[in-house]
């Protein structure tokens, strides 16, 4: 016979033994295709780091020689500088742009869907597309840019063939395509915010810049923190726009360091080992600046 | 106070039509929404227009706005190069089953890290946002590797799988999870319900507009990545749209306007779904029911 | 990754070798004929297997002239090839990636045949020592692999450097098409032309230090010898007045300095500059001529490369080459024999403008159907070109990086960053360390 007390209790263990088990049902098909597709592919990496290879089928032992040699080179270090000052002011610009443009769609009340397709149009563009699209604009002699520039006296400067403009360029060109990415992200963060609040603080009397900076800011303040952790990972991986804008030049101004790694895979001489040992670095830069993020966020209740 | 006040010395300006004047604020932000449209737009339009022209009004100088001859030909020979229709359905097969394979994956598996207390939570979110960090380039030979010894190379299979478990997919979906009440959930399981009615019925359709965004994105990223599929797809049957693209682009001797013309026709099919999908992202969002 | 026993091999190759006694009389008979033949065996082995050949293509021409000679080999053999069209610029990366992971292609038409060694068959297992003979001598040294000295692959077509003129532009300056110059003869012309027509350039040139070694070679300087040797260090002034003639004309934007400069590591071809009439001369080479027949509109021509100390041109060359993964290494060695066929390799000629790289040919000669006088002149350049040419043939492995290090010295030589004596004097040192590389 069952009894109230029985059915409860029977119920409830196969309740909580269930909900133990649950979470790791829902999560299971995503890591089960991140193992097999990434980890161990990755973990394979890490492994071929220690050994030099021209064809990836054969591969000689070399110990730290490629950590080594990376560390040594002379134009590593150019290029982890560029990758630093790309990475800072992509991130800066993207978050700050980010923030502002999402912030003005959201209150914008005429034509809102049209400014959020506006901002996210560049983002649907393939990197071959910007690339081809930027060429021709940045062009120095027939781009649309400088006839502009010349019509009103501004001269026309080489955008893509001097160095310190290339970098200009391709930050400009970066926060461009990406944009819409992050403004939507951030807009479906500010649609979370219940809109009540901002009745309230309007009857209150607040200006909008008042609101904005009292009230919606910090509510952002979780989605920010996506934005400035994506937005400086993307920063780090940045190279197939940049690479069909410029292909790292002029003179290596823009050669980060994912197109080290690419080249050390695709380009002749090919060197697996030297360009995994690369990633290997790259993958604990990112971890680490992420991290940083993270905390940082963390103390400051983003999360 | 003082705030009242100011907005009631505002109302008494004298004007014809009894509108406010714009603010400060008001003007900064329709010339910032301008400024932008503008930035967008115009390379963009440029980039359509150049694509109708031939290659000696490509290298004029200064440059022509419109064409001095609608080159159509640059077109017609994109079709005739390429069989068009395939590499656009192959696009469209990937992309579409890419996403919905991803928004299941992705969307469970936020849900599992929102929602739950397990061990190992933690690490294991952690480890998923590390995995955003590898760039591809750096696993491309190894994942090809894996890819080929279970046998899914040259299979459309091969060119969905292995990137649908995106982390940014999981990682968005999650932070929007984290806003849906608990409440909603506990009392869903008192009045019994099993836990993936609960995802399916309850949570999934809050998440809407998170759901909505990652869609977005998955399409966009499927659609655009050729790197992946020019390395999976070895037979011309499965050859995807930027595949073409990048065939066209890396000959020796690249038909340059023809590619123009190519890269606009890419471009449309996206324009098209994000201006649906536009619509939905906006239903979605209104129909939010987090009161 | 399979690979075929010894014994196996024999076997194949001896078939092979009793069935042929036509390689000797393919060479002298004046009408190529199709050498070796399958046997009977074979045939019924081969029917219905199938191979895949990787290809890449310069011209529409070529795309079309290979399938059609796939159609024609299907016919004769009863198997099927399937034909994989790869961008030039994933070429490599995309072959290792498949040798990777154990499922190369059959047969592969190649740039950088030193990367592939290990994993080529060795054709003289199956058509005789005697096989490399068939073809252009110094043509071979890059599929020859160093450490076997086996013939590992065939050349495909030898590529010819040399100058491309706008005929019609030469005729409104008054100056005379040219029939015998050097550099600064030129140069010259180049200027009055572009000055009487109003282009925006005199000049232009691929951006590769493989285009550049011509140059070099025009002077008298040479990077690497037969013998595998740095000798760029013994030719240090004639090198550098070559490199400065050409960096020259790009600092005063004579050529396509942004071209050059503003595309980093990537490979640029000014040609379409060439095709829109903003360059009278543009040095390039005969692969050129499918594309510019075709979408030119106006009358262009080649003409003899100047010469300096040397004349001649510069050579280059695609090659073929049959992987040891192949499931039916017979079959894909056939095919390539095929393809590399006096008949084949004709009819490639002929319609995409190709140099033949096979001795039977290039002594018969070869009619080209359109622009013989063009290809007579590429034919003559080829004759011309001294025998150190091909010295940087004989390191196939460090082939590329040299170049590639040259062209990236003379992008700092134009942005004014140094000058083209230390340019020179870098790539002498770059060159030392590449040969040091190479395992002997």
């Amino acid at each position: 016979m069952v009894s109230p007390s029985n059915v409860t209790k029977r119920r409830r263990s196969t309740f909580t033994w269930r909900r133990r088990l649950v979470p790791y049902v829902f999560i299971a098909p995503n890591l089960f295709i991140f193992l097999t597709f990434i980890i161990w592919p990755a973990l394979r990496g890490i492994y071929i780091s220690f050994f030099d290879s021209m064809d990836g089928s054969q591969f000689t032992y070399v110990g730290t020689a490629n950590y080594k040699a990376i560390f040594n080179d002379p134009t590593v270090a150019t290029i982890a500088r560029n990758t630093a000052i790309y990475v800072v002011f992509y991130m800066l610009i993207s978050t700050l742009l980010s923030l502002t443009f999402a912030i003005i769609i959201n209150q914008q009340k005429f034509a809102r869907g049209f400014f959020r397709s506006i901002v996210f149009l560049p983002v649907m563009l393939s990197p071959i597309v910007v690339g081809l699209i930027w060429n021709d604009v940045l062009d120095r002699k027939v781009g649309p840019l400088n006839t502009l520039l010349e019509a009103i006296g501004g001269g026309s400067p080489g955008w893509l063939v001097e160095p310190k403009l290339g970098m200009i360029s391709a930050i400009f060109v970066g926060v461009w395509v990406h944009l819409g990415f992050y403004t939507i992200i951030l807009l479906a963060g500010l649609q979370g915010i219940d809109s009540s609040i901002f009745e309230a603080a309007t009857m209150d009397g607040a200006t909008r810049w008042q609101i904005t900076r009292r009230i919606t800011l910090p509510l952002l303040k979780p989605t920010t923190l996506i934005i400035v952790i994506l937005s400086t990972i993307h920063g780090f991986q940045s190279f197939d726009f940049i690479y069909t804008l410029t292909g790292g030049g002029p003179l290596g101004a823009t050669t980060l360091i994912v197109q080290y790694i690419y080249e050390r895979a695709f380009q002749s001489p090919i060197q697996y080992g030297l360009g995994s040992a690369a990633g290997v670095i790259l993958f604990l830069i990112i971890f680490a600046f992420t991290a940083l993020n993270f905390l940082v966020g963390k103390r400051r209740e983003a999360i | 106070m003082r705030k009242l006040s100011a907005r009631a010395s505002q109302q008494t300006w004298t004007s014809v039509s009894n509108r406010k004047p714009p603010s400060v604020g008001s003007i900064l932000r329709t010339s910032l929404l301008i400024f932008l449209t503008l930035i967008v737009l115009i390379p963009v339009a440029w980039f359509m227009l150049s694509s109708f022209k031939d290659l000696t009004d490509l290298s004029a100088r200064p440059p022509k706005l419109l064409p001095t001859r609608w080159a159509t030909e640059n077109y017609t020979e994109a079709f005739k190069m390429y069989d068009y229709v395939r590499y656009f359905s192959n696009s469209v097969i990937v992309t579409v089953v890419a996403t919905a394979l991803t928004l299941l994956v992705n969307s469970m598996a936020a849900f599992g890290f929102a929602k739950y207390n397990f061990r190992g939570r933690d690490g294991l979110f952690v480890l998923t946002l590390a995995m955003i960090m590898i760039p591809l380039q750096v696993i491309l030979i190894p994942i090809y590797l894996v890819v080929s010894s279970l046998g899914m190379v040259n299979t459309y299979w091969g060119m969905i799988i292995p990137a649908a478990a995106t982390p940014t997919g999981v990682f968005v979906i999650r932070q929007y999870m984290l806003t849906i009440p608990d409440e909603l959930i506990e009392s869903a399981r008192i009045d019994g319900a099993g836990e993936f009615k609960i995802y399916a019925r309850i949570v999934m359709p809050l998440a809407r507009p998170a759901l909505a965004v990652v869609a977005i994105f998955s399409v966009l990223w499927r659609w655009n990545d050729f790197l992946w599929p020019l390395l999976i797809a070895q037979d011309e049957r499965l050859y995807t749209l930027p595949v073409a693209l990048a065939l066209l682009n890396g000959q020796l001797v690249v038909p340059y306007p023809v590619v123009l013309a190519m890269s606009v026709m890419s471009i449309i099919p996206v324009l098209l779904i994000f201006i649906f999908m536009q619509r939905q992202l906006i239903q979605g969002i209104a129909h939010t029911g987090l009161k | 990754m399979k690979s075929i026993s010894l014994r196996k091999i024999i076997a194949i190759a001896s078939t092979f070798v009793l069935t042929a006694g036509l390689v000797a009389t393919a060479q002298s008979s004046a009408q190529a004929d199709a050498g070796l033949q399958p046997t009977a065996n074979q045939l019924a082995d081969w029917k219905g297997k199938e191979i895949t050949y990787y290809f890449y293509n310069d011209s529409q021409a070529e795309l079309d002239t290979t399938k059609s000679q796939i159609a024609a080999f299907e016919k004769l053999t009863g198997a099927k090839v399937k034909l994989d069209v790869i961008p030039f610029t994933s070429l490599d990366q995309q072959l290792q990636a498949r040798i990777a992971a154990g499922n190369a292609p059959d047969v592969a038409r190649l740039n950088n045949p030193g990367f592939y060694y290990n994993s080529a068959l060795n054709l003289e297992t199956f058509f005789g020592k005697k096989y490399v003979n068939d073809f252009v001598k110094g043509s071979t040294y890059q599929v020859t692999d160093p450490s076997t000295k086996k013939l590992v692959g065939v050349p495909y077509d030898l590529s010819m450097n040399g100058p491309f003129i706008n005929v019609d532009q030469f005729k409104k300056a008054g100056v005379p098409v040219p029939t015998s110059w050097n550099w600064t003869d030129l140069i010259a012309a180049a200027k009055k032309v572009q000055a009487a027509n109003g282009t925006e350039y005199a000049f232009a040139m691929d951006k590769s230090g493989h285009r550049m070694s011509t140059v070099m070679s025009q002077f008298g300087a040479y990077m690497v010898d037969r013998a595998g040797r740095n000798v760029l260090s013994s030719s240090r002034f004639r090198a550098t007045k070559a490199l400065k003639t050409i960096t020259d004309l790009y600092k005063a934007d004579q050529a396509p300095r942004d071209l050059w400069i503003g595309t980093g590591t990537k490979y640029s071809s000014p040609v379409s500059i060439f095709v829109a009439q903003q360059t009278p001369v543009f040095f390039s080479g005969n692969w050129n001529l499918a594309t510019l027949a075709r979408d030119a509109k106006f009358n262009f021509q080649v003409v003899p490369n100047p010469k300096e100390l040397n004349g001649g041109g510069w050579p280059g060359g695609k090659f073929l080459m049959a992987f040891k993964t192949s499931k039916t290494p017979d079959l894909a060695a056939y095919f390539l024999y095929y393809l590399a066929d006096a008949n084949q390799m004709e009819e490639m000629c002929k319609k995409a403008f190709w140099i033949p790289t096979r001795n039977d040919l290039v002594s018969k000669g070869i009619t080209y159907p359109t622009r013989s006088a063009d290809m007579e002149i590429y034919l003559k350049d080829t004759a011309a070109t001294p025998a150190a040419a091909y010295g940087i043939q004989t390191v196939p492995t460090v082939i590329a990086p040299i170049y590639n290090k040259l062209r990236d010295l003379m992008t700092e030589v134009m942005a004014g960053k140094i000058t083209a004596q230390q340019a020179i004097d870098q790539q002498i040192a770059f060159i030392n360390t590449q040969l040091a590389t190479i395992k002997k």
